[in-house]
């Protein structure tokens, strides 16, 4: 298996799982392959990011809106 | 689609759970109270969608104006935080649709790429690990943000709906108008574009 195909399959995969079959063979070629590994790798801690990121965004305190255009809005509230 | 904290203290007059007459009444001071209090973290989330400040301030008007024409459907057991929160997702949506298409290129040109046989071309580094202390957390969120910001709408609406915003495949598919295959796909095709776009920074021999 060529790591072409397992990115296809993964990518066919995604959000569903992969068979017992599709595991296999993406392991074992993961087994032998550096470069996927690496890949794989990087890729899971940049879910982990993402994930992070989700959470910050989430109760992070954000700068209020400029006078300007609270102003704004409340003029076209009020037209 | 996950309820949280955006609604911040609910014990104040603009985010008692359930409006009170004076806001439904159109009272300005009330209407005034409730921009105060949620315009920043709605204007927030237009950045992230939009990537554009003017837009972002159109949008977040245009939510407003929408939540004040519509308090009467505003249903008593939701936040009123929760509930501004995701009429701005949708007003930013619609403000992306509206105006004129850019950012449309595709990530298609993003690796991974192979060589004539299928093995990798780009046998690049390898993100260190998040517990390393090396890794300033702060950092890496300004950095993934950015690169959220450089991806094309198509795909960077996907991604901030469901791994930002975290709402599912179907509410996301329902915010965008396609289909729950098309939002899978961009969204893997995002996220691996993603990581194109931050393997420079991020990867380490």
């Amino acid at each position: 298996m060529t790591c072409r195909e397992v990115v296809a399959i993964l990518e066919a995969s995604f959000d569903e799982g992969l068979t017992a079959e599709s595991r296999a063979d993406v392991e074992a070629h993961l087994f032998g392959c550096r470069a996927c590994r690496r890949e794989f790798q990087s890729y899971r801690r940049m879910l982990t990011a993402l994930r992070d990121l989700a959470a910050s965004v989430r109760f992070e305190e954000p700068e209020p809106l400029s006078e300007a255009l609270i102003q704004r809005i409340l003029a076209a509230a009020a037209r | 689609m996950r309820t949280d904290a955006r609604g911040g203290d609910e014990s104040c007059l603009a985010d008692n759970p359930n409006p009170p007459g004076a806001l439904r009444a159109g009272d300005p001071a009330a209407f005034e109270a409730l921009v105060r209090r949620h315009g920043g973290r709605l204007l927030a989330v237009a950045r992230r969608i939009l990537a554009d400040e003017a837009d972002a301030a159109d949008a977040v008007q245009d939510a407003f104006l929408q939540a004040f024409r519509n308090l009467d459907r505003f249903e008593g057991n939701a936040q009123v935080g929760t509930w501004l929160h995701r009429i701005a997702v949708n007003a930013a949506l619609m403000k992306l649709r509206s105006r004129k298409r850019r950012r449309e290129d595709s990530v298609e040109a993003l690796p991974p790429r192979f060589d004539e046989v299928g093995h990798r071309e780009d046998s690049g580094g390898v993100w260190p690990d998040s517990t390393e202390a090396s890794l300033d957390r702060v950092d890496l969120r300004r950095q993934v943000r950015a690169a959220i910001a450089q991806l094309p709408d198509a795909y960077r609406t996907v991604l901030l709906l469901r791994d930002i915003e975290e709402y599912d495949t179907a509410e996301t598919a329902a915010a965008l108008g396609v289909t729950e295959g098309v939002v899978k796909t961009r969204l893997h095709r995002a996220r691996q574009a993603l990581k194109s776009l931050l393997d420079p920074m991020m990867a380490r021999p």
